[in-house]
């Protein structure tokens, strides 16, 4: 039977009804419609499902969706400005040809987000640690440091003004 | 795959819950490996209908240092032991096991208590798949399917926590109907891969003494490729060094057997010695011998062994020349 | 040549759907859609069985579930790939492999559907399994997988199936050239060695999945997770369902990944959807895609080569044993295709036999490099062990060997745009080769170099036909049946188009995925799209222009042959002041003109400026007992690949400290995404010489999943500074702009530049791949002991 869920997703209160055996994953796509998040492997080993709860990066398939309530989750479509203008990684990734098919794109640009605001001094080796968790087949992740890293700077210029 | 969703508030709330529906619940505490063994019908799981969530019980999940003694709650997740402060000053044995497991979203959610609790990761026994073939010992049948002619579940431990907290002599406190009990941790763990959990109980914390100085530690684990994954052997020990002669040691390992194992020979081979290539390089051939692996599609019986001497080893040697507590 | 467009890494037009989150792919489709059902498929547990019985009746009478399916639903219709039509839908009386299904569910719920697969009683009688293909391939094998094979249908490259040795060996393929016999009583050294490798998966994250429907009108829609939608979707469904391919239309938005691998979902979803009147999606597990997907074809490949002192290629003799599991899907092709390979080398004496053999294992089929990678990791450590032996340098004897631009082949195709050289060039000198490494290590660990080439052919017996239609603000709109998996298709096919008509990427539209729209188009397969379905653009954007000139030719005063384009704008190209926009030529002319005739976006003649292309591949006849032809192939494109490895004497394992990778693909259209394809592959190349492997055991996988089959992350593969692409162009005469391939070849080199680089540091060679740590560790026991 559908129990309700109260939680906050990128930024606005939600009120859903889901069943007991859900989980975020399929919470977040089919009753939000954020299909930002992916299904990959569904034993959390590739990463595409990654959001962002609580601040943390969590891996949406295994979390289930009643654990959720009065969270903060935030998803690759929560990333954007209120203007519609693209998060550093964002611009990042497509400046530096980061991604290919485009599937394990938005977990990695969480994943990187969720790095650099607890370590915005990261380095290549601690992106690399970090990112490792998030599967890629096409890119060969050479790109994806870049991107990472330009970010990284960007962001760390756009602090200081 | 469906089940329903408890939440109950109290430790012993969650025991009733447990005895109310016996094997049909689990409980869930960072969900990791439990969802992720549902996702694969894992024969132990398939009849799961019911999940305990308690990792909202309040309590479970702190760090605490009190009369010298460090406690680790059950819902402690890898990420907090693997950044505390508490721990990398006090005890970076835990630190370091508990930063090799995964990947950060993993270690964002996984806890302590799940580590030591978790299914086994036989590959034989995760190769039988929703539709076949019958259940192995672990399941629950007659047969094992790693090892032809076994009288038992030969299962190779993977709990990486494991090894730090036995050379730690860390203590289990565990929650059950008829109230609390203390488990030494290297009895915590019983074979073939299970834990001494009665059915109804729940692992509440850890605990063990905080370190003296003099203390030197050190984890090694070996995955299969040599990237990040499931271990296939982990080795921690713990020294307790007196200008050049090591007092006491405390070496212990997984995936050289069905259960984490205390390396008793090997640790006898550094006691009262002084830290010698000579005498690490016989400590660890001791400790390959305490060892008795399978092969089990991951990784050979022979490489496990031999595993078990190299990174006995390695972690001798990166222990001694650990700097660990000063004065 | 230097162009505005061509050749200049432009953003790629998909970006701000990617990076968003916007991007649409197949597992997307179909979620709220009224009316939708899950399914879901029923899987044999035995390598090899009877179906004694399958009771269904207390899965139809779950409540939620709408269909149960078995084989008695269905005609008896076998379906493969294209090559050999081996397959039930529904295994009828005999499973072959753990993970042959039996049966499907539609139902209102995913759970629902997974709870009433356990609800079907399949009762079956076990028949003895064979797994060694060499066992398999015996005349007298007593186990025999396909009875009827010789009754089969073989729609294409018939002769594959003649000459079979066995009754397991449903392909056959061959290649003479010159007297082997002759070349090796020449050779003043003869070296012989036995490669093999394990199976390995395109890996691809998103998981197989299809959503059908079927309309009112009885269209069927397919919302496919694929490639080549013409030749694997929509034929493949047509024949299952036996409805006609005009009334399947096939969608595909982007494709999370694809490699080569086939489709299995859209088969079942479409079935389901037919019997139940309802949308249909079915989405694989990540399990099933291991299970009944379709792995690399692992080949057993003896390999003889005899050369002179001097390093000179004499003969080469080759065997092939590949174990195409239960099915034979794209096998058969990828045993004839892979072996183009040895066409890199000249090569006067050349024999080489292959067989693809039956198992009860999980079906083989198409992956990156369609069964090149193998053959290429043979060829490529024997030209190492050659030059050792004779005390040569392996990048001179390469370069001494390697075939040159207008020689003849051992398939006796004219070489032409051939860059191998330089590439070969450009990653010896990145590595610093002969010198020692300048990598800090630690006593445990040694350190070695090494380098191998690389290659892929493209098919030439494909097709690509494409639209350009020109809007009346100067749009331009390519349509194009190829597909986005992520390679850039549609970026450097809008990047040809914007350079044929002079217009910013802007000014480019890009129309894909739709087969109501599109025309045929072989598929992003081949490494063929920028060659085959961009001439098919360039020669439409012909056509468009010679519709805008022959229109704007009398407005403009002069012939049409005469005028040229750019901006939206048509001028003459000897006083470009006379000009006149595209939106001109859409001015109505009727004197009454003032109604809506002045909102139409239509010409007066003509009605659209829409140019249609086509690139027809024209294969010359093949000698099928030699191999021999004029005309086999579109192109090549070549690669080099050179590694620096650490490797940890005490636990076998392999760290890639560098890689270089460069490659010929002719004039590159977007240098960065050529990058993207050399790093891409340089990475997957790393995992399936080191770490992948489906672990077999009796024909079960037991590591079905991305925990237990590891493909590389990114701490594993090296970054910045250590790793290197390069770009070395050959133009080739028939590309677009010179443009040849990228995809595939780009892998290719991996294997055996590692496993020569690990001989380098440990004097230890390896010829079964993966190279894991445990079989490192044995070898070098074994030459220490």
């Amino acid at each position: 039977m559908k129990q309700v869920l109260n939680l906050r997703v990128n930024g606005l209160h939600k009120q859903l009804y889901v069943e007991p055996y859900w989980t975020l994953d399929k919470t977040l796509r089919e009753e939000l419609g954020l299909m930002g998040v992916k299904t990959g492997c569904a034993t959390g080993a590739c990463g595409t499902c990654t959001v962002i709860v609580d601040g943390r990066a969590i891996r949406s398939c295994l979390f289930p969706a009643l654990r959720a309530e009065g969270r903060d989750i935030l998803t690759i479509e929560g990333l954007q400005g209120e203007d519609g203008g693209l998060h550093p990684l964002q611009q990042a990734f497509i400046d530096h040809f980061a991604f290919q098919c485009g599937y394990c794109t938005p977990a990695m640009i969480l994943t990187a987000k969720a790095l650099l605001d607890e370590n915005p001094e990261a380095t290549e080796q601690e992106i690399k640690e970090y990112l490792s968790g998030n599967l890629c087949r096409c890119t060969g992740y050479v790109k994806i440091v870049e991107a990472v890293l330009d970010a990284r700077d960007k962001m760390k210029q756009g602090s200081r003004e | 795959m469906k089940f329903e969703y408890l939440v109950p508030r109290t430790v012993a709330e969650a025991i009733g819950l447990l005895r109310q529906y016996g094997g049909q619940a689990k409980v869930i505490a960072g969900g990791t490996d439990l969802m992720s063994g549902m996702r694969q019908k894992l024969t132990r799981l398939r009849g799961v209908k019911y999940l305990v969530d308690i990792a909202n019980i309040s309590g479970l999940g702190s760090l605490r240092e009190e009369q010298g003694q460090l406690g680790i709650g059950a819902l402690a997740t890898l990420r907090t032991l693997e950044r505390s402060p508490l721990m990398r000053e006090k005890c970076s044995l835990v630190a370091q096991a508990a930063s090799q497991v995964g990947s950060v979203a993993i270690r964002n959610a996984a806890t302590l208590g799940g580590n030591l609790c978790q299914e086994t990761k036989c590959l034989h026994y995760a190769g039988i798949y929703r539709w076949g073939p019958a259940p192995c010992y672990h399941g629950g049948g007659a047969v094992c399917y790693a090892v032809s002619g076994a009288g038992s579940c030969q299962a190779m431990a993977t709990n990486e926590l494991a090894p730090a907290l036995i050379c730690l002599d860390a203590e289990a406190r565990v929650a059950g109907s008829d109230g609390e009990r203390i488990i030494p941790m290297e009895d915590f763990f019983i074979e073939p891969g299970d834990t001494s959990l009665a059915a109804n109980e729940i692992l509440t914390e850890v605990k063990f003494s905080s370190p003296s100085s003099g203390r030197r530690v050190a984890y090694l684990k070996h995955t299969y490729m040599g990237i990040p994954g499931i271990a296939v052997v982990g080795v921690a020990a713990v020294l307790v060094v007196d200008g050049v002669i090591c007092q006491d040691a405390r070496i212990a390992f997984i995936g050289g057997s069905t259960k984490p194992l205390r390396a008793h020979k090997a640790e006898e081979v550094l006691r009262g010695d002084r830290l010698s290539d000579a005498v690490i390089s016989r400590c660890g051939e001791v400790a390959a011998r305490e060892a008795h692996p399978v092969s089990d599609g991951r990784a050979s019986a022979q490489y496990r062994r031999s595993m078990v001497k190299v990174l006995t080893r390695r972690v001798i040697t990166q222990a001694a020349a650990d700097r660990g507590i000063q004065g | 040549m230097t162009y505005s467009i061509v050749g200049k890494s432009v953003p790629r037009v998909d970006g701000p759907d990617k990076v968003t989150g916007k991007a649409r792919f197949a597992t997307e489709e179909g979620i709220g859609l009224p009316g939708m059902l899950y399914g879901k498929v029923l899987h044999s547990p035995y390598a090899h069985a009877r179906i004694l019985s399958i009771d269904i009746t207390r899965a139809e009478r779950l409540p939620g579930v709408v269909k149960v399916l078995t084989s008695k639903d269905v005609p008896a219709i076998r379906v493969g790939a294209y090559f050999l039509h081996d397959r039930y839908l529904f295994c009828r009386h005999t499973v072959r492999f753990i993970g042959d299904p039996v049966a499907a569910v539609a139902a209102d719920t995913v759970e629902t559907a997974e709870e009433a697969l356990d609800l079907i009683k399949v009762e079956y009688e076990e028949l003895p399994a064979i797994f060694d293909p060499e066992e398999a391939m015996k005349p007298d094998c007593p186990v025999v997988i396909h009875p009827d094979l010789a009754s089969y249908d073989r729609p294409t490259y018939k002769y594959l199936g003649e000459d079979l040795p066995g009754p397991n060996v449903h392909t056959r393929f061959r290649i003479r050239k010159g007297n082997v016999a002759e070349g090796f009583a020449q050779a003043d050294l003869i070296v012989e060695n036995r490669y093999a490798a394990k199976r390995v998966v395109q890996g691809m994250l998103e998981p197989y999945n299809a959503v059908v429907s079927v309309g009112s009108d009885g269209i069927i829609t397919v919302w496919a997770c694929a490639h080549c939608m013409y030749n694997r979707i929509q034929y493949i469904v047509s024949k299952i369902l036996d409805v006609p391919r005009s009334r399947i239309r096939v969608r595909s938005a982007y494709v999370g990944g694809n490699f080569g691998s086939g489709e299995r979902a859209s088969r079942y979803a479409a079935v389901l959807a037919m019997k139940t009147g309802k949308p249909v999606k079915l989405v694989f597990t990540r399990e099933e895609v291991f299970i009944d997907g379709f792995n690399r074809l692992p080949q057993i490949i003896y390999i003889r080569d005899g050369v002179k002192r001097d390093g000179t290629l004499l003969a080469r003799e080759v065997r092939v044993i590949a174990n195409s599991g239960a099915y034979s899907d794209y096998t058969p092709l990828i045993l004839r295709n892979g072996m183009f390979c040895f066409s890199m080398y000249r090569t006067p004496n050349f024999k080489l036999d292959a067989y693809c053999v039956y198992t009860n294992e999980p079906t083989s089929g198409a992956m990156r490099g369609l069964g090149n990678e193998q053959p290429i990791n043979a060829m490529e450590q024997q030209i190492d062990i050659l030059a050792e032996k004779l005390g040569l340098d392996a990048v001179a004897i390469r370069q001494q060997n390697l075939i040159t631009e207008g020689e003849e082949d051992i398939r006796g195709e004219i070489t032409h745009s051939i860059g191998v050289g330089e590439c070969l060039d450009k990653v010896a000198h990145w590595i610093s080769w002969g010198e020692s490494s300048r990598e800090p290590i630690t006593s445990d660990w040694k350190v070695g170099k090494g380098l191998a080439l690389g290659n892929k052919y493209s098919q030439i017996d494909t097709a690509a036909a494409a639209y350009v239609k020109v809007h009346m603000d100067g749009t331009v709109e390519l349509r194009h049946g190829s597909d986005e998996v992520g390679q850039g298709a549609n970026t450097v096919l809008a990047q040809i188009v914007a350079e044929q008509f002079k217009v910013p990427m802007e000014k480019v539209r890009v129309t894909w995925g739709d087969t109501d729209l599109t025309a045929y188009d072989f598929g992003a397969g081949s490494s063929g799209t920028t060659f085959k379905t961009g001439n098919a653009l360039v020669r439409a954007c012909e056509d468009a222009k010679r519709q805008m000139f022959a229109l704007a030719a009398p407005r403009l005063g002069a012939d049409p042959a005469e005028l040229e384009t750019k901006d939206g704008k048509i001028y003459v190209k000897y006083f470009p002041e006379r000009e006149i926009p595209v939106s001109d030529l859409f001015i109505p002319s009727a004197p009454g003109a003032m109604g809506t005739l002045m909102l139409a976006t239509c010409l007066p003649q003509g009605g659209e400026i829409l140019g249609k292309g086509t690139w027809f591949g024209k294969p010359s006849t093949e000698n099928v007992a030699t191999g021999q032809g004029k005309k086999l192939t579109a192109f090549y494109g070549y690669t080099a690949q050179a590694a620096e490895v650490a490797v940890d004497t005490q636990t076998g394992i392999v760290k890639i400290l560098r890689f270089a990778s460069a490659f010929d693909m002719g004039q590159p259209i977007n240098p960065k995404l050529c990058e993207g394809q050399m790093e891409g592959g340089m990475v997957m190349g790393i995992g399936t010489a080191l770490w992948e492997q489906m672990i077999m055991d009796k024909g079960r996988v037991l590591n079905p999943n991305f925990l237990d089959y590891q493909m590389p992350p990114l701490s594993s593969i090296p970054s910045g500074e250590k790793a290197a692409s390069f770009i070395a162009s050959a133009l080739h005469q028939e590309g677009p702009y010179g443009a040849k391939g990228v995809g595939e070849a780009a892998m290719t080199a991996a294997t055996p530049a590692i496993a020569n680089a690990v001989y380098n540091a440990i004097g230890v060679r390896l010829m079964h791949t993966p190279f894991n740590p445990e079989e490192i560790l044995k070898a070098l026991q074994e030459k220490e002991g």
